[in-house]
């Protein structure tokens, strides 16, 4: 018989599979490889009337052998701005895939909770503390750069065209910087031009 | 003959008080005290401000403890056991809240105390005999007080995981935040007796760790547990390996010293003593900005690396005074100007540091030495008694002697910290005691070494001297 946490992930596969979320395609998750079910591809779509509307992010789930006992490892591997995941490792913040992790939940109940963080993030307990501090002094330079990085990572609609922020990263490419590491520098600094220059250059 | 030699060393107590008329009110006073007081427990601690009720016993009798607040608190509130040391645990162990939260609003006491789940269950569950963990129908179900229903088998394993890392009294249930109780584990645990014994382990020390009135003994590899009355930063001593430390804090005993302060000044101790030395030895300060600068050898035209300010190495002044003189300054200083205060202020710190320091560090190696002294008297006790000169209970006041060196000795040590801490008025009073106790000493330390060929009556004055400039420390400066 096969050990509990490979009998458990088959089950909710199954469970995620057939769930209604992922008949509206709102959540989907996928094996990597057979023979390997502790990683899987965890998919989540970003819920409407947020910066992440439309943009579909990729998530890495990996299964510890003490599953469901301790929580699955998840972060995101679409980047993505938001207070409570990483703009960098894509690492999450979020209790229940911490010390509120119940052996009763599956990996549906992870990425609708996950979908729930990306529909109310919480900036009092920040993975990104940039990203969080945007979040609470300038919520509309937040969603601003929210929404540019769904639609250059995550393929959400582009709805604006903001040719003031390309022409910025234009700037920094002609620097030679790459193309992530200007958004980034940019993003951390309000898309302040001479404030990202001066950081990526001391 | 025992019983003589105390009656000796009393004797030259009152000896002692009837030269000293001062110190004899003082003595009347305190002994009229005692005789008013009926309650041995204020006397004692009148007469000896270390005294400090606490019993020291092996960690499993903290069971007893433990069984003791239970039923009194389950009967108190007509609860069952389990229910009243979840109470318990949820209040930190203090019964009269546990009482008043009871009273007041119980239900929302028994949601805090995770006895009630805090959000209804999602869903009503109906009797399935499907484990919803790993979905067997093989095992019985166990179900918790709140409804949730698991096989057996995924209960242990979840317990053990949770014992793995290093939860016990906190392990809930699996789908709730209702606590799993001791009855549960049990039930459970059956048999799983080694499971069993580390879950009770680590629930042992976790109690300990949270009752307020419970402490382990610090000492190394040690399983004693101390109970006191009332937590005091004050002496506790293991029965065991006889470990001396202070009830609060759990760092050695550090009477006069508050636990705060003494907790800084062992931090700085870590931090500055070897730094600290090697500045004072080897560095001056800039007279601009009062960094430490090493000189690495070449002339004494210095360059401050942080202000970038030019002086002379050996009159500290500004480079540009020095005209022509470049490899060798012999400009007199009659008037120091203001940067040179500065710099003096930093150095002041810093000297003041290792004043106390050196002092401190000098009683810790004496109280080291005082250990070979007692070896030392030891030997030459057993040389007198075999070359028939008194018996060994005969001599035995020698050792009294180097024993009460070192207590006096180790308070002396703990004074410095208080002192370097202390501001204020009180700092010239407090400083005038230690010196006091300093000098009785030093005196008691020359005597012991050379007891065998000095007065005994002598050194027995001393040592009731010593003990009393230490006792009126201890009382006039307490520190809690």
């Amino acid at each position: 018989m096969a050990s509990l946490h490979i009998t458990r992930v088959k089950r909710e596969f199954r469970e995620v599979v057939s769930s209604e979320e992922a008949q509206k395609s709102q959540i989907k998750i996928e094996i990597i490889d057979e023979s390997d079910l502790t990683k899987l591809k965890g998919t989540v779509i970003g819920p409407p009337d947020t910066p992440f509307e439309g943009g579909t992010y990729i998530l890495d789930i990996r299964i510890p052998d003490t599953y469901p006992f301790n929580p699955p490892k998840v972060k995101f591997v679409t980047k993505i701005w938001h207070p409570n995941i990483s703009s960098v490792t894509g690492a999450i913040c979020l209790d229940i895939l911490k010390d509120q992790w119940a052996a009763a939940m599956t990996l549906r109940t992870v990425l609708l909770s996950i979908q729930a963080l990306l529909q109310a993030a919480e900036p009092d307990d920040p993975q990104d503390a940039v990203v969080a501090k945007q979040y609470k002094g300038d919520p509309e330079l937040y969603r601003k750069t929210a929404k540019h990085w769904a639609q250059t990572y995550a393929g959400a609609p582009k709805t604006t065209d903001d040719a003031e922020i390309s022409a910025k990263i234009d700037t920094l490419l002609q620097m030679g910087i790459t193309e992530t590491k200007a958004r980034e520098a940019l993003s951390t600094h309000s898309w302040n031009l001479e404030a990202a220059v001066d950081s990526l250059f001391t | 003959m025992a019983f003589d030699s105390q009656e000796s060393q009393t004797s030259s107590v009152g000896d002692y008080y009837e030269s000293e008329e001062e110190e004899e009110d003082d003595y009347k006073y305190f002994e009229e005290e005692d005789l008013m007081e009926d309650s041995e427990t204020f006397s004692k601690e009148n007469s000896d401000p270390e005294w400090y009720e606490h019993s020291c016993m092996p960690s499993q009798e903290v069971w007893s403890i433990i069984k003791k607040e239970v039923c009194q608190l389950s009967q108190d509130l007509q609860v069952t056991d389990p229910i009243a040391r979840l109470l318990l645990y949820s209040t930190k162990w203090d019964k009269s809240l546990a009482v008043s939260k009871f009273n007041g609003d119980k239900n929302q006491f028994f949601i805090d105390a995770h006895i009630h789940p805090s959000k209804p269950k999602r869903q009503p569950l109906e009797p399935c005999t499907e484990c919803p963990i790993c979905f067997s129908s093989d095992d019985a179900n166990y179900q918790l007080y709140c409804g949730h229903s698991f096989c057996c088998d995924c209960w242990i394993s979840y317990i053990i995981s949770k014992l793995e890392r290093g939860v016990s009294l906190g392990i809930e249930c699996m789908d709730c935040d209702v606590l799993m109780g001791f009855e549960v584990i049990d039930t459970l645990l059956v048999k799983r007796s080694s499971v069993i014994r580390r879950y009770y382990q680590l629930a042992l020390s976790q109690i300990v760790e949270s009752h307020p009135l419970l402490r382990w003994c610090p000492g190394r590899d040690c399983d004693m547990v101390f109970a006191v009355k009332e937590p005091l930063p004050k002496r506790i001593q293991c029965t065991h390996c006889n470990l001396a430390t202070c009830f609060q804090c759990g760092e050695e005993y550090h009477s006069p010293t508050d636990c705060e302060s003494f907790k800084n000044w062992l931090l700085k101790c870590r931090d500055d003593s070897e730094t600290a030395h090697y500045i004072t030895s080897n560095t001056k300060d800039c007279p601009k900005c009062s960094s430490a600068i090493e000189k690495n050898g070449g002339c004494n035209h210095i360059r401050c690396t942080k202000c970038s300010f030019d002086f002379c190495w050996m009159c500290l002044s500004a480079w540009a005074k020095h005209n022509n003189e470049y490899y060798a300054c012999s400009r007199y200083q009659a008037d120091p100007d203001v940067m040179k205060a500065k710099v003096t202020k930093a150095r002041e710190a810093l000297k003041k540091y290792i004043f106390y320091f050196e002092r401190w560090d000098n009683h810790h190696k004496s109280l080291l030495l005082e250990e070979e002294t007692r070896f030392k008297i030891q030997t030459r006790i057993k040389e007198q008694v075999s070359n028939g000169e008194g018996t060994w209970i005969d001599w035995q006041y020698l050792l009294d002697a180097a024993d009460l060196l070192r207590k006096c000795r180790y308070t002396l040590k703990y004074t410095y910290p208080r002192a370097y801490w202390m501001i204020g008025d009180k700092k010239h009073l407090f400083e005038y005691q230690q010196a006091q106790l300093e000098l009785e000493i030093e005196n008691l330390s020359w005597k012991v070494e050379r007891a065998t060929i000095t007065d005994r009556a002598d050194l027995e004055r001393q040592m009731a001297v010593t003990e009393i400039r230490r006792v009126t420390l201890l009382r006039d400066f307490k520190h809690y």
